[in-house]
């Protein structure tokens, strides 16, 4: 599932995300003496964009792994161990979490 | 048409998992069910083992090790069955005597009931070497699955020697023994190598547009090569087997006796060609000392 609060836009050559930096209470009186970025910007391309397009909130792991496998020949296995070290470095920079839904939840709850 | 359009696409598909299928190693052979894939393996000098996946889970292990005494092999894989359920099952120890078996062929199996694992084994005198199964979860498909994967076991001691994994495929004398695997996602090598240091290593390259991104293979495999030291003296397209290839010569330090003290420079051949079909970049090469006979690699790959 992507993160609801990062920007997301579409060139010719790929996908730009932008994710607005949140920086604690602390940190806040000094942030623009230190100069620290107020957000973060993503670049997509080639593969990672048809990745990011899998990724569409409803989609299960095992569905966007048989995809790709089909799309790329490759099995599922190798499919599912390049995707998931792919799908951890977003989640680990907070562009994507990974979420088990269960009947009866509401999916927009669990929007980061 | 969009019905044959995927007809076609299928039977590329299942052409290319067909490939996966095959098992061969130091000893022993295998033809794998559909859609198991060898998901993790440990190989060392005196044994190792296969784990294996289906798409939704374990589907069993296989490991072997070499033995100075001739196993008690019933006994073996009931020890092991008692093990499990003291950790697993406790309930299940007390009614635990003498597990069912069943032997096939070669092999026995053995297994105590639903929910425990199902164990197959086989002792091998030349080499003396001991091949285990451990299929979790014992259920009569499951038993009966398994009975059909050891009907495929073929013993793999005569010169030459198969090496199939991961798609890859090689035929060599028997000296040669591996040095290497290296399997990750869309990339697998596999080195072998004979006591003189001669070396042969094939590769299976997958995601092929986006591994080239608009290099040519010869200068891919170039590429591969530098990054293992190799200096790459000449590349030519050629033909491998009938179908387009590249043809790279190059040569890397020695790493043997005086050759390694000297830093004198061996000679190495490989090609480095695309599976359409597939959907796949295989090479294969060779490097060894000077007056160390080489292999022919248009026989060696399978």
């Amino acid at each position: 599932m992507r993160n609801q609060r990062i920007t997301v836009t579409e060139d010719a050559e790929g996908i730009g995300l932008t994710q607005t930096l949140h920086y604690g209470w602390w940190l806040r009186p000094v942030r623009r003496l230190m100069n620290l970025p107020q957000s973060r910007v993503y670049r997509l391309e080639g593969t990672a964009v048809a990745v990011w397009r899998m990724l569409d909130d409803t989609a299960t792991i095992g569905a966007i792994v048989e995809t790709f496998a089909a799309e790329h020949r490759l099995s599922y296995h190798e499919s599912r161990a390049m995707l998931m070290s792919y799908l951890r470095v977003l989640v680990n920079r907070g562009v994507i979490a990974i979420v088990g839904f269960e009947h009866g939840v509401d999916q927009e709850a669990m929007a980061i | 048409m969009g019905g044959a359009a995927n007809k076609s696409e299928v039977d590329v598909l299942s052409s290319f998992m067909r490939r996966l299928r095959p098992l061969t190693w130091n000893g022993f052979g295998f033809i794998l069910p559909e859609r198991w894939e060898v998901t993790g393996y440990g190989l060392k000098p005196a044994g190792g083992r296969f784990q294996f996946h289906d798409r939704a889970q374990a589907m069993g292990e296989l490991s072997w090790r070499t033995l100075a005494g001739t196993p008690d092999l019933p006994r073996m894989l009931g020890d092991v069955l008692r093990r499990y359920l003291e950790a697993e099952q406790p309930d299940a120890v007390a009614d635990f005597r003498v597990p069912s078996c069943l032997r096939q062929g070669e092999w026995l199996l053995a297994w105590h009931g639903p929910g425990a694992p199902l164990l197959a084994g086989l002792w091998k005198e030349n080499p003396r070497i001991l091949l285990q199964w451990f299929i979790p979860g014992f259920t009569p498909e499951r038993l009966h699955q398994v009975q059909g994967l050891l009907d495929t076991y073929h013993p793999n001691e005569r010169d030459p020697k198969q090496w199939q994994i991961f798609g890859l495929g090689l035929s060599l004398p028997k000296a040669f023994t591996v040095e290497s695997l290296d399997a990750q996602s869309a990339y697998c090598t596999l080195r072998l190598e004979n006591p003189a240091s001669h070396q042969v290593v094939a590769r299976r390259i997958g995601m092929v547009a986006e591994t080239l991104g608009g290099m040519s293979i010869g200068e891919c495999y170039r590429r591969i090569l530098n990054r293992s030291h190799a200096r790459v003296l000449a590349v030519v397209e050629e033909s491998f087997r009938g179908v387009p290839a590249w043809r790279l010569d190059f040569e890397r330090k020695g790493v043997h006796r005086m050759d390694a003290l000297s830093g004198r420079w061996w000679q190495g051949q490989g090609w480095m060609w695309h599976d359409a079909d597939e959907g796949r970049l295989y090479s294969c090469e060779q490097c060894g000392p000077p007056r160390q006979p080489r292999v022919d690699l248009a026989d060696v790959w399978r």
